[in-house]
């Protein structure tokens, strides 16, 4: 379903800040499969959720979501096939928009309205249907502005708009880490069944170690721009997040020796 | 002040109300600051009274003539800034001197009378009313019917997308919306608007002029910035409705300034005026009021 090949990425290419992001990252999920990534900071996790998404582009790969290539293509396009839901709350939702027009913009992309109104009977009550389901009370509260909502009630829409379309690969940047722990493990959840329920092939990133074998199937740790470390199945069950993080600091020293050389 | 001093305040508020409506679309909705109307006002204006003047058409059909040649040029505007990242500024400003050349090219000169003309105004004459009050109305039907008419493109799929894609980019683009297309439709509509309040203004005062276009966009904004500060603007009609209460009421501060004596301004302090009244209302809006929700930056 998703399919990374030789990927580089290098940031500030020919100038004395010239980073390398990623290096010949190869990366294979079939459909279904629930990738959780952790990593230090500026290990490359987001740089895999961004070139997925299309907000950068390789300096060398391909990227193939769903069987077709995307390498080159613009964010909108490759919405059809991916949806994600942005680290911070307020990225994912507009805020001068109602809950009911935020919606609308979702709907929008499965269903183009062109001149018709964005908000139908229909809408309002398929809104009001998965709305329930949060138990946040917010399909009492359709025609508000999301500016009005707390950021754990915009991050739960950011998660239902993002599942609403036939996009069948979710990206989730860290979804909970800008909410408190209790709502923070609701959105986590939630995403986690959703994605079971519609068998979507999903992309975690998260900076807890515990979170990152609670959820999904397979665990990645990418350390300076490589994947480190690439565990599953019974192994990854016979893992705890004491192990990861003894792995994870003795990877990071690794790396700071080998880039030494 | 007289009666026909109101009137008049009354009139060009109405066609600055189309601008402000404007301005609201690429200001407010689209957050992008488009100077293109300082051209687009009297390009209006030039293809209007060209087409009236020396091509005998109907008023009527020459002033919705104005609409597409100030689309054109939004959409130059706004192409330069989507596709070869120009600063929207500076795309404006270039477009803006741009139609400068081109506005004297389609007049022939400096200026374009239109007296001994039809005008869109003279359409009510049968009924017998003063000429000053038909205008009224008629100006009233366009804001009214332009005010409506956004108001329902920006409820339609379309219209939302370029909402959503000026308040926040980001998730337009990951909801599959094209934001350089939306600035494009939005500015393209703002000058359209712009435009027609030019062809508007030409008609209203016998003539069209290469310098009636300066300070459009200030005028614009300001009455944007009146109305939403006076008028509750929880939705988009009540935003739409605002920019045109806040053009009349902006308009009529004018007359009402120029009239006092002892204020001492003469009608070429307007300009001047407007600067000051939109930096220091601008000025009290930064300040940091504890009530008052800052827009926070939604781009991390």
């Amino acid at each position: 379903m998703i399919q990374l090949d030789n990927i580089d990425v290098i940031f500030d290419a020919g100038t004395p800040l010239e980073r390398r992001a990623l290096q010949d990252v190869c990366l294979r999920m079939p459909k279904g499969q629930f990738v959780t990534l952790i990593g230090a900071n500026g290990s490359g996790k987001s740089t895999i959720l961004n070139l997925i998404a299309g907000t950068i582009q390789p300096n060398r790969g391909t990227i193939a979501v769903a069987g077709r290539d995307v390498t080159g293509w613009p964010v909108h396009a490759r919405a059809k096939l991916v949806s994600r839901v942005f680290q911070d709350p307020k990225v994912g939702t507009c805020e001068n928009l109602t809950i009911l027009e935020n919606f609308a913009v979702a709907r929008n992309r499965t269903v183009p309205r062109g001149l018709r109104f964005a908000v139908d009977r229909n809408l309002r009550k398929e809104t009001a249907r998965r709305l329930r389901t949060l138990k946040l009370d917010l399909e009492n509260r359709l025609d508000d502005k999301v500016g009005q909502l707390s950021g754990g009630q915009r991050q739960a829409l950011s998660l239902l708009m993002a599942t609403s379309s036939e996009a069948s690969v979710l990206l989730l940047d860290e979804p909970a880490s800008a909410l408190d722990p209790e709502i923070g493990k609701r959105v986590n959840d939630l995403a986690q069944t959703i994605a079971a329920a519609l068998s979507l092939t999903v992309i975690m990133v998260t900076h807890s170690m515990a979170d990152a074998l609670c959820y999904g199937d397979r665990t990645l740790m990418l350390d300076r721009g490589r994947i480190a470390l690439d565990i599953g199945g019974a192994e990854r069950t016979a893992t705890e997040a004491a192990d990861l993080l003894h792995l994870f600091k003795r990877d990071v020293s690794f790396g700071s020796q080998s880039s030494a050389d | 002040m007289t009666i026909y001093e109101l009137i008049g305040a009354s009139q060009v508020g109405l066609i600055f109300g189309l601008v402000a409506i404007g301005a609201f679309l690429s200001f407010r909705v689209l957050d992008f600051p488009d100077l293109t109307v300082e051209g687009s006002f009297p390009l209006g204006a030039a293809v209007t009274a060209m087409l009236i003047g020396s091509f005998g058409w109907n008023p009527w059909a020459a002033t919705l003539a104005a609409a597409p040649a100030g689309l054109v040029a939004g959409f130059v505007t706004a192409f330069l800034n989507v596709r070869y990242n120009i600063l929207h500024i500076l795309s404006g400003i270039l477009v803006s001197i741009a139609l400068y050349s081109i506005n004297l090219r389609i007049m022939g000169g400096p200026n374009r009378p239109l007296l001994g003309v039809d005008t869109v105004f003279s359409a009510f004459g049968r009924f017998h009313l003063p000429s000053d009050v038909s205008s009224l109305l008629i100006l009233g039907l366009f804001t009214v019917i332009a005010k409506i008419g956004l108001d329902l493109f920006l409820a339609t799929g379309i219209g939302i997308s370029v909402r959503a894609a000026g308040s926040n980019p980001a998730m337009a683009a990951a909801n599959g919306i094209d934001v350089g297309r939306m600035k494009l439709i939005g500015i393209g509509l703002a000058n359209a608007l712009t435009a027609v309040a030019g062809a508007l203004f030409a008609q209203l005062f016998g003539a069209a002029d290469i310098y009636m276009g300066i300070g459009v966009v200030i005028v614009g904004l300001a009455s944007v910035i009146v109305g939403m500060a006076i008028l509750p603007v929880r939705s988009v009609f009540q935003a739409t409705f605002a920019c045109v209460v806040g053009a009349l009421i902006y308009r009529l501060a004018v007359a009402l300034a120029l009239n006092i004596d002892a204020l001492g301004l003469h009608a070429s302090d307007v300009q001047l005026v407007t600067a000051v009244l939109v930096a220091s209302t601008l000025i009290w809006q930064s300040r940091p009021v504890r009530k008052r929700r800052t827009t926070g930056n939604a781009t991390s």
